[in-house]
């Protein structure tokens, strides 16, 4: 484990790694990651075709078969209601010459025909879809998600997956993504506390980065981009990345013995001290924003404000700063204040600063001197006006609350 | 006989539907009597599935046959359940096909398309 791994392993490190289309490198970075960062957790949630345990070849510890329910009918019990049928909104069940077809593909599990049906002729059985495989490679455990051919969704695999792979707590987490910005993407990200976005270098690079990226908006994730295949030439993603403000958390080149290593299922860290450099860094760099986004309530989130987060943003600042603030409101005030306040408290102060801070910092304060600091609040107010003071503001509530 | 064809508008002038179960329209037509109706296909703008509640709307009809162009899989097993002939029509003209059955000249639709019936990624 890198030295600037130690100090972090209490904190929640879940990063999940994801592309807007497949062979970007998604599993070259997330495999890397974690072979640099030694004792991590691998999670392939590919779960169409899962090849980071290519890579690992891990020693599988245990298998656990994945299952959906899905309906069986007991002919003798249905009276050809057809509750089940009208209920079905995927149409998964016909009734015709006098008996029921249950199309075992087209059910999504949701239970509710056994739930409609007055004579009790419907109950769940078993299905599987695929498997989970728990495997150790090194310090890294690897987890691995399998769904089998022409099964409707890997999902129920995902979920499996994400609870057995954060269960054991071996820090950080790289989930390896589908390709893609559908569901399955999203449930293999919803838990993440940080996202990685791999692009190509090139016109569809940029364009299916957009599609992840307005994914990861929509869940509003902290995120940052690795570029990939990286050549000395013109860029549209970093173009892309500039327009959007958008970090680019490392480059990775366009390299012969690195793409070949890696076709032959190698982990390049291990091969070569150049990569293990260029992974080590971008480990360093990744587990830096975590933290940060960790340390920080206000994550340095990916969408762009709109006028009602400002609005937002300035109610917000104005109950903190006990005044009315115009113009716009930027990351720097809240910085401000957050100082403002440390001074004020003596201690430092963590995450967003916010109306209720304000409000234990007073309390505290007038316990541990025993007397009322702002015994003349008209005066402080006038003294502080227009300087923003968080004293200001505490001389304002005091007026309310204090007699 | 009766017997059903996926139209894309409820008239006799229509084309025959180039879709099974996403078709508007099915005309329900008695060979004997000549009477003919049209039936909403309710299933055309569901979610998934088109095809299975497609057969059960054309199986509650108490047809014979269905003629159409294509058909996917889950569809083709209700009609199997439900004893209906598939045959497979040979031009777009709704009453050519009719008179093209009727002389016996429109072969059985043996070949199903697997369709997505919710294999498409992310569903």
């Amino acid at each position: 484990m890198p030295d600037f791994m130690e100090e972090t392993a209490e904190c929640n490190m879940k990063i999940a790694v994801l592309s807007g289309k497949g062979g970007t490198g998604k599993t070259l970075v997330s495999v890397n990651l974690a072979a640099v960062a030694g004792h991590s957790t691998y999670i392939d949630c590919d779960v169409e075709e899962p090849n980071g345990h290519l890579f690992f070849k891990p020693a599988i510890a245990r298998e656990e078969l994945i299952t959906v329910k899905i309906p069986q009918v007991d002919e003798k019990q249905c009276v050809g209601c057809r509750a089940c049928v009208h209920f079905c909104n995927y149409n998964a069940l016909a009734y015709v010459n006098n008996r029921l077809i249950i199309f075992d593909d087209v059910c999504h599990s949701c239970g509710g025909c056994v739930l409609v049906c007055p004579e009790s002729a419907l109950s769940e059985s078993d299905k599987a879809i695929g498997k989970i495989e728990i495997g150790v490679a090194g310090e890294v455990n690897v987890y691995t998600g399998i769904l089998n051919t022409g099964e409707a969704t890997g999902i129920p695999i995902i979920n499996r997956l994400l609870e057995e792979g954060s269960a054991e707590g071996r820090v950080p987490i790289f989930i390896d993504c589908p390709p893609g910005s559908a569901c399955i993407v999203m449930e293999s990200i919803k838990d993440a506390d940080y996202c990685v976005l791999v692009a190509e270098p090139t016109l569809f690079g940029a364009h299916n980065l957009n599609m992840v990226y307005e994914l990861v908006k929509l869940f509003d994730k902290p995120t940052g981009v690795v570029l990939n295949k990286c050549m000395n030439e013109k860029n549209p993603v970093e173009e892309f990345c500039l327009d959007k403000s958008l970090e680019i958390l490392g480059r990775i080149p366009f390299d012969h013995e690195l793409a070949s290593l890696n076709s032959n299922a190698e982990i390049v860290v291990n091969k070569n001290e150049k990569y293990r450099e260029l992974f080590s860094d971008l480990l360093e760099t990744i587990v830096d924003r975590v933290e940060r986004e960790s340390a920080s309530h206000e994550p340095n989130r990916v969408h762009e404000a709109t006028a009602g987060d400002q609005e937002r943003h300035r109610v917000e600042l104005e109950q903190v700063c006990g005044e009315k603030v115009y113009g716009k409101v930027t990351a720097d005030d809240q910085e401000d204040h957050r100082m403002e306040l440390e001074q004020v408290c003596g201690e430092k102060v963590y995450g967003k600063v916010i109306a209720d801070d304000q409000e234990g910092h007073n309390a505290e304060q007038e316990k541990a001197s025993g007397i009322n600091d702002f015994d003349e609040p008209d005066e402080h107010c006038i003294e502080r006006e227009g300087a923003n003071s968080e004293q200001g503001y505490a001389s304002n509530e005091m007026e309310g609350g204090a007699e | 006989m009766k017997i059903s064809i996926p139209v894309d508008n409820n008239s006799m002038e229509s084309n025959v539907c180039a879709s099974f179960g996403r078709a508007p329209f099915f005309l329900v037509y008695d060979t004997e009597t000549k009477e003919a109706a049209f039936v909403e296909n309710t299933a055309a703008s569901g979610t998934g599935g088109a095809g299975i509640r497609a057969a059960q709307i054309i199986a509650d009809q108490g047809v014979s046959a269905l003629l159409t162009p294509r058909c996917g899989q889950n569809a083709a097993d209700v009609f199997r359940s439900a004893d209906i002939k598939l045959y497979r029509t040979n031009t777009d003209s709704l009453k050519d096909n009719i008179e093209a059955f009727i002389k016996g000249e429109l072969p059985l639709l043996e070949d199903f398309h697997a369709g997505f019936h919710g294999r498409n990624r992310g569903m």
